[in-house]
């Protein structure tokens, strides 16, 4: 039984559609990436999920229940609007979340979470005395200490330093590894790519790609080359196959047509100037977000063959 | 279902309960409620004991008598002025002194002029004197003020004078115009008796008020005999309704008031859609309504305990409304959960605490209703006003309490049916704050016009 399951999905605010026909399967025991720009709709489908909202039209299916209520106590959610009871003491606060999701918990699994994210001595602090990092962390807490079958991350690592943010996919994993399912919502493709087993990629509404990482890498092929060199980007730009090229910074990206031949292009870039870097690889999320959406989403800085 | 209520209750009870917040409220929520009848009496005990200097012009010795007055007047009395001077010097030498012969109000120094006119020039030069502080105020006494009636011209085009005029720097509520008043009038009184050959103390004798004695009814004791009728005094007349629907009012109000500032606290710190993924609006709702109730009944407890401790101490126990108990708890309880589902409903709605002031507006004219009209409930507590305010549940719990002390011929059916009436309105409350509730959580950045609050009511 899938865990997840929306059919035709539709939602409006006003004259505004934040979800149009939106299908999306989530299978159990994986990590699924619902990534979007901002305002693609993420938070209003994770919304009907969780029965907060009654589509306007179309099913959605939460564990096989089709009229399930809202704040399904098998569902755990991080939302992306934060916040706690800056008064209650940090151990309060996740006792109090846990026992509002069945009591599921024991005070060693409390202690355990606490341990893992340095939290042990802050445990009778008031939540007004931590950081926003530590605020962070206590919210994780609360969202999974039940020990949900599902857990609904919504940009979970929003606002995260680079060492909690290690800590925190950890855990994700961890949790991943005991059998938990995880929606992963975010805007941050290149995080998504790096712990997504399937992805779901929605924009202004409408889902514009679906499916299992590696099959979306593959059938997007080896189209991309990642490349140092001293060549300006108009003799780059001259190499036969090069179809447009987008500065990354320290390297270059360069979009190949299908069929090109990428032997020919590593012995001209050698023959033009000396070369440090070539790597030949799979479009980045961000990339094919970027060829999907075309000339309706922001780009990034790319130049396309004249 | 239930579990989840429970569990938003106790945090609610003890976030309300376990602050210093809700100990400093309990303290001075007496205060602030009881501190317009108690101040006056704390300055009463420490009174001015400055000497008041009083300027009296009298004019009514040397003008013309009306004939029927004059033989008598001026041959047989002293002039008021004179009569006002010692009772002045009396009241210096009895009434400001204690049983220890400490002060307690300040002397009247009366500088009697006998004048036969008072001029503009004499006016000014006194008011000058005021200002400059070396009097207190000075006092005109006209023929007019001894003769029998004022001519019938001037009572017919409303500008009778009483003859006598008081002057004085924002003086018009002060004790000295009031004893200058009531001085006056003695005077008068009985220099007009004496005038007509009367004595005025056999007058005065004959005068005396008769004061009746108040009593409630009589009822039957449990063994078949007849209870006395307890008697009926101004404490239990007007103070003690006045104090019970205070007491209810305040608790109300008290429990009433956080309800709205934790909701908004909520909105305001993204709290509610952190609890919206582990709990249903309606679930938290009633959670959060169970936790003020639980909290109105503590606060209840603590001023129950402390007004018996009160009543022992001041010999009023006998005074005690124990039938009135279990009313006022049910009363409460209804009434806490009708305020704060209101509150709780404004404060969904608001994102600020401004906006809450704004959506306040129109809700505390309609709760505020019954406190205009205490004493009219009060004073006939069977009256249409009465019965009917009972009726309109945000005054239910306070006009019932208020009804129920004063009268014991309420009617049995009008408890019952005003507790319906008040389980219906609160019903109705409830469901649509929690309607609003439901929306306004999530409703961020705006707040809505009364118009699309209806429209979050009926639509959900």
């Amino acid at each position: 039984m899938n865990a997840i399951e929306l059919q035709s999905v539709c939602r409006s605010f006003g004259d505004r559609v934040a979800v149009d026909q939106l299908d999306l399967t989530i299978a159990p025991g994986l990590i699924h990436g619902f990534i979007g720009p901002n305002g693609s709709g993420k938070t209003t489908t994770i919304r009907m999920i969780l029965r907060v909202f009654a589509p306007d039209r179309g099913r959605v299916i939460v564990f096989g229940k089709e009229h399930g209520q809202v704040a399904d106590d098998r569902i755990g959610y991080l939302p992306e609007e934060r916040g706690l009871y800056k008064k209650m003491r940090v151990r309060d606060v996740i006792v109090f979340f846990a026992e509002l999701k069945g009591s599921r918990h024991s005070p060693t699994d409390i202690d355990d979470w606490l341990q893992r994210f340095s939290l042990a001595d802050r445990a009778r602090h008031r939540v007004e005395s931590l950081s926003k990092g530590m605020a962070q962390k206590v919210q994780f807490i609360s969202a999974v200490v039940a020990r949900p079958e599902l857990l609904i991350l919504d940009e979970p690592f929003t606002g995260l330093d680079p060492v909690n943010r290690e800590v925190f996919k950890d855990a994700i994993l961890d949790l991943k590894r005991s059998g938990m399912t995880v929606l992963f919502s975010t805007h941050d493709m290149s995080v998504a790519e790096q712990m997504c087993d399937s992805i779901c990629m929605i924009y202004r509404g409408s889902k514009v790609l679906d499916g299992p990482l590696d099959q979306i890498r593959r059938q997007y092929g080896e189209d991309t080359i990642r490349v140092r060199s001293g060549l300006a980007d108009s003799e780059v730009l001259r190499l036969d196959g090069v179809t447009r090229i987008t500065d990354l910074g320290r390297m270059r990206e360069l979009r190949i047509r299908p069929g090109a031949d990428v032997q020919k292009i590593l012995r001209d870039l050698v023959s033009s100037g000396p070369l440090e870097h070539f790597e030949l690889g799979h479009p980045t999320l961000h990339d094919i977000f970027l060829r999907i959406a075309g000339n309706g989403c922001p780009q990034n800085g790319g130049t396309d063959v004249a | 279902m239930l579990r989840k209520v429970l569990v938003v209750a106790r945090r609610e009870y003890l976030a309300a309960v376990a602050t210093r917040s809700f100990l400093i409220g309990l303290a001075l929520m007496p205060v602030l409620m009881g501190g317009g009848a108690v101040l006056p009496r704390l300055l009463v005990s420490r009174p001015d004991l400055a000497a008041k200097k009083i300027v009296i012009f009298d004019t009514t010795g040397r003008q013309e008598q009306p004939a029927e007055i004059e033989s008598a007047v001026a041959l047989r009395f002293e002039s008021p002025g004179r009569i006002i001077q010692q009772m002045a010097e009396r009241r210096n030498q009895q009434e400001i002194v204690d049983a220890n012969g400490k002060p307690t109000g300040p002397r009247y120094e009366i500088d009697l002029r006998l004048v036969d006119q008072v001029t503009d020039a004499m006016r000014l030069e006194q008011s000058d004197r005021i200002r400059a502080k070396e009097i207190y105020c000075f006092v005109e006494l006209t023929p007019r003020l001894i003769a029998p009636s004022p001519p019938a011209a001037e009572v017919s085009s409303g500008s009778a004078l009483s003859g006598a005029a008081f002057y004085a720097d924002g003086g018009t509520l002060s004790d000295v115009r009031r004893w200058f008043d009531q001085a006056i009038s003695d005077a008068v009184r009985a220099h007009r008796l004496q005038a007509a050959g009367l004595n005025p103390a056999v007058v005065q004798a004959a005068n005396r008020p008769v004061i009746v004695d108040a009593f409630g009814l009589l009822e039957r004791d449990r063994d078949g005999g007849i209870r006395k009728a307890e008697s009926v005094d101004r404490l239990s007349a007007v103070f003690l309704p006045l104090g019970c629907m205070l007491a209810m009012f305040t608790l109300l109000w008290m429990t009433a008031q956080p309800s709205l500032e934790s909701i908004l606290e909520e909105k305001q710190q993204r709290i509610s859609e952190v609890l919206l993924g582990s709990i249903q609006p309606f679930q938290w709702m009633w959670g959060k309504l169970l936790g003020s109730v639980l909290c109105s009944l503590t606060t209840l407890v603590i001023y129950f305990v402390a007004a018996l401790v009160a009543a022992w101490y001041l010999d009023y126990w006998e005074k005690i409304p124990w039938k009135i108990a279990p009313w006022f708890v049910l009363y409460q309880v209804l009434g806490v959960t009708l305020y704060s589902s209101l509150f709780m409903a404004v404060g969904a709605a608001a994102n600020s605490t401004k906006d809450a002031q704004a959506l306040m507006m129109p809700l505390l004219i309609f709760l505020l209703l019954p406190m205009f009209v205490w004493f009219n409930v009060i004073r006939d507590p069977d009256s249409g006003l009465a019965v009917g305010l009972s009726f309109y549940p945000p005054a239910t719990p306070l006009v019932m309490i208020a009804r129920m002390v004063v009268s014991s011929s309420i009617p049995a059916w009008q408890p019952v049916a005003t507790m319906l009436a008040m389980l219906l309105g609160t019903g109705l409350c409830v469901f649509a704050a929690a309607r609003i509730f439901r929306i306004g959580v999530l409703s961020q950045g705006h707040t809505p016009s009364l118009k699309e609050l209806g429209r979050w009511i009926v639509s959900g």
